[in-house]
């Protein structure tokens, strides 16, 4: 098992790890990444993107991540395939543990990204494009005049509920048994905007329709005439793993940083989709450039 | 043939790809790009009940809705109308 000390271990190679570790490495800090998936994130899944800077043509998700790769090897970052399964902090020393083993360093810096979920209830795969939506910034123009459900606890969903309301007629804001996940700026406008109801407490059972959408079915047995539901809900991986930790998170799971990228404990930094801030690939690697600078300031000071 | 795409939609820069290089191998049909991002665009993917993107519609009638779809999606597609 590898007792080396690595100045910063970054968890996640997504955008923002790999952009951490472009900065750790090139500083000459002992850098490790750690992937369990696979090397690039969410990215990969995105099939052409045009709002990175400096692709003026536009660039494939995966020819995007692969150039991370390639940069952030060129200064000697140390990238392993290993699922993180916990985290411990042991002040100036932090220790990850992995199916593999453990690794040691002075820094962590978290990078591990949302998963998008589907709500996963009878007629959502059914009615998909056909009234059921994932992105509301992409087809909720096509629900003006009409009325749609937000699915979705976090703030991305409360926010949608907003931009959506401003056309359809009528928006169910629908955040899930325990509610939404903190107190969003975006709720209190949320309860005093007329086309929006806040239905806190009920869950959605089934999407049912016949060519397209045409209402939902609610745990309290009630039924809701809808023309839309849009399904924004998101987990931050490893959550548990770091609550148990004591890395402190919102009710979604969503890290909580500082403005320097650090967490509530010293030494470790969170960047990019786990802090819920941004959801792209220039806002990602923006804060993966922050953690890293702030946790190189922190390296100098453990001896 | 229509392809309803907006410029924040994460899917529709491959769609289009796709669109286009189908138009490439079709000159003799005719094959528009909606820009639902625009009021005639959303008015047109509603007159034609379009309700995510991207889409494709063939003469007016909705072929493949959402991603992923392929060229032989599309070829099968235009080959259907045609027939």
């Amino acid at each position: 098992m590898a007792e080396d000390i690595y100045d910063v271990i970054i968890v996640g190679g997504g955008p923002a790890g790999l952009t951490a570790a472009l900065y750790a490495a090139r500083h000459n800090l002992k850098t490790l990444v750690l992937e369990g998936v696979k090397v690039g994130g969410r990215a990969l899944d995105a099939h052409w993107v045009d709002n990175y800077p400096g692709f003026p043509e536009g660039i494939s998700g995966p020819d995007l991540m692969q150039r991370f790769v390639d940069q952030v090897e060129r200064f000697g970052a140390e990238v392993k395939h290993e699922t993180v399964i916990g985290f411990s902090d042991f002040g100036d020393l932090k220790m990850v543990s992995t199916r593999q083993g453990y690794h040691q360093a002075k820094a962590v810096i978290i990078a591990t990204g949302v998963n998008r979920k589907q709500l996963s209830v009878p007629g959502e795969n059914e009615f998909k494009g056909r009234g059921v939506s994932y992105c509301a910034v992409c087809d909720g123009p096509f629900f003006k005049g009409k009325k749609v459900a937000i699915v979705g606890e976090g703030r991305e969903a409360a926010h949608d509920a907003e931009i959506i309301a401003e056309t359809a007629s009528k928006v169910y804001a629908i955040p899930g048994k325990r509610g939404y996940s903190d107190d969003f700026p975006e709720l209190q406008r949320m309860k005093e905007n007329p086309r929006i109801e806040i239905l806190e407490g009920r869950e959605i059972k089934e999407i049912t329709g016949k060519d397209s959408v045409q209402g939902v079915k609610l745990d309290d047995g009630s039924h809701l005439e809808l023309d839309g539901v849009f399904v924004i809900l998101e987990r931050v991986g490893t959550t548990g793993i770091l609550q148990e930790a004591g890395v402190a998170t919102d009710a979604g799971g969503c890290i909580l940083v500082d403005d320097t990228g650090m967490t509530n404990i010293r030494g470790v930094y969170a960047a990019g989709d786990c802090s819920c801030w941004g959801m792209q690939i220039a806002t990602a690697t923006g804060m993966g450039a922050r953690a890293a600078l702030s946790a190189m300031k922190h390296v100098k000071t453990v001896k | 043939m229509e392809l309803f795409c907006s410029p924040v939609c994460p899917n529709c820069p491959a769609a289009r790809r796709l669109f286009n290089e189908a138009a490439g191998r079709h000159p003799g049909d005719e094959f528009v790009e909606v820009n639902t991002y625009t009021e005639a665009g959303i008015e047109r993917g509603m007159s034609l009940k379009v309700m995510a993107v991207p889409t494709v519609a063939v003469d007016g009638e909705i072929k493949l809705v959402g991603w992923p779809f392929d060229e032989k999606d599309l070829e099968q597609a235009i080959a259907q109308a045609k027939a």
